[in-house]
């Protein structure tokens, strides 16, 4: 007989942590991200979306912006941060979710 | 093994619930609602048939690695319906550098004698899930009603150690973990978020987002997460036959050598049924394997027809006695694999009883646990139950 012991566990066990994790699906599992925006970083205006999906230029003005202020189209934002030009979402995920209960 | 009646904890619901499975019960097509998470009976192993279990496992891994060898050696792609040549060389470049692997799973059919005679059904490689119920829950609900026992299960130890040994070996900063949103039962999200928090508790920081929210940065040519972070690290609950053929795939498979992707390309060879074939080309008369063949039934009468890339029993056919039964589904365009049948063992019971299948776990490569389903019908489909077990004796 090999060593019982091996297969005993650690006390330490991870259902706590988990399981704010798992309550909170429902929320996060449609955490689009309503917050990001693309912004015009000439004047920091919100401006629409395709301008920020050009992925054929390295350098451009249009830039997604999250957090702080100013969401509507044409809006001034502030207190937030500017990221990357050129960003496409929506590549992955076409086949949808991979079945059913313990698969 | 045998299997026992026992008497459900008060409150299991809440219990399993609390512990993160997001779905405890399951609605059948009739409305009417039954336990996923079963406790009304459980099985007892003795130490001796799980000694035995976890060699078949080691040895059928070995197995498994060996045939993914000889795949790629030999060119034998098109066996497994992957024709297209980025993907093959991406394959090629993957199992040639042996990224890190993190977990699998076996499904073995056992009809509970000695623990030799295990069957070899699949090898789920790639995006297993019964993970959090065969780590978790099944050791609570030990500890509340057989606290004196054992059971096969150091997944949740193997997880987080398996992941402080990978991390020389991934890039700095975070680890991203995806999953598909479109999963309404929750079980790809619920699955990629233990797995992330086995990561936090080897000191990795995770970031989970659903894959449709993943960004791709043309300029940069990296993906980004929904704060622009690149995404160098990636955990994916979402199958590379799928993600080859998205519209990131092309960029996805240019640049693997910018971003990490656990499961690595490779386990593309090992999830894909046809594998069967293969090692039983390999390993014939191979005591845990059953014969198995791509270019139809062959001198086999009754037989079970599994999709390539089918998943949870959907689009099987099962030949039998002169009579054929087929499951609903969508899979079988990319071929089958035709294997010997071997009706999963019917384990009685004053529930009912039910058919038992093994999910024989692997952990970085070794032997970590056991999981098992039960179905009332032949196939392990959608609507099985996890039961969970013991050893005793």
């Amino acid at each position: 007989m090999r060593d019982q012991m091996k297969r005993h566990r650690a006390k330490l066990l991870a259902g706590g942590v988990l399981s704010v994790a798992v309550i909170g699906w429902g929320v996060t599992s449609c955490s689009h991200d309503d917050h990001e925006r693309c912004v015009d970083t000439r004047d920091n205006t919100v401006i629409p979306d395709q301008y920020c999906q050009d992925t054929s230029t390295t350098t451009s003005y249009a830039h997604w912006y999250r957090g702080g202020s100013g969401f509507k189209m044409g809006s001034r934002v502030s207190g937030g941060e500017t990221g990357e030009h050129g960003v496409v979402r929506g590549g992955f995920g076409g086949h949808g979710g991979h079945g059913g209960h313990g698969g | 093994m045998r299997r026992l009646q026992s008497r459900p904890r008060d409150g299991w619901q809440k219990a399993v619930e609390s512990q993160g499975l997001v779905f405890p019960t399951t609605t059948l097509d009739d409305g009417s609602v039954v336990p996923y998470w079963h406790e009304a009976a459980y099985y007892a192993l003795t130490m001796a048939e799980v000694d035995a279990l976890e060699e078949t496992t080691e040895e059928l891994h070995v197995m498994c690695l060996a045939a993914a060898e000889h795949i790629v050696a030999h060119d034998r792609f098109a066996d497994l319906g992957i024709t297209d040549p980025a993907v093959i060389r991406a394959v090629r470049e993957s199992w040639a550098q042996q990224p890190p692997t993190l977990y699998s799973r076996f499904d073995l059919r056992y009809d509970g004698d000695d623990g030799r005679g295990a069957k070899l059904l699949e090898y789920n490689a790639d995006t297993p899930t019964m993970l959090l119920e065969s780590a978790i829950c099944q050791w609570y609900w030990l500890q509340d009603t057989h606290p004196e026992l054992d059971q096969w299960n150091s997944l949740h130890e193997r997880l987080v150690e398996a992941w402080q040994r990978m991390r020389v070996r991934l890039s700095h900063g975070p680890v991203h973990f995806v999953y598909a949103e479109s999963d309404e039962t929750g079980e790809d999200f619920m699955t990629s978020a233990y797995v992330a928090e086995t990561a936090e508790q080897a000191g990795l920081t995770p970031i989970q987002l659903p894959i449709e929210q993943v960004g791709w940065n043309a300029a940069a040519k990296w993906f980004v997460d929904l704060d622009q972070t690149r995404m160098r690290t990636v955990f994916k609950l979402y199958p590379w036959e799928w993600l080859t053929v998205e519209d990131f795939g092309p960029p996805a498979i240019q640049t693997l050598d910018r971003t990490q992707w656990i499961e690595p390309i490779w386990k593309m060879l090992l999830s894909n049924k046809a594998l069967l074939a293969v090692l039983w080309e390999l390993f014939p008369g191979h005591p845990n394997l059953l014969p198995a063949y791509l270019d139809g039934p062959r001198e086999l009468t009754d037989y079970v027809a599994k999709p390539l890339l089918g998943r949870e029993g959907a689009s099987i056919q099962i030949v039998t006695g002169g009579e054929r039964f087929e499951q609903p589904g969508e899979y079988g365009e990319e071929g089958y694999v035709y294997q010997a049948f071997s009706p999963l063992p019917s384990f009685p019971g004053r529930d009912g009883g039910g058919r038992a299948v093994l999910g024989s776990w692997l952990v970085a490569g070794n032997p970590a646990g056991l999981g098992i389903r039960e179905s009332d019908g032949l196939v392990t489909d959608t609507y099985a139950r996890f039961v969970p077990h013991v050893i005793d004796g």
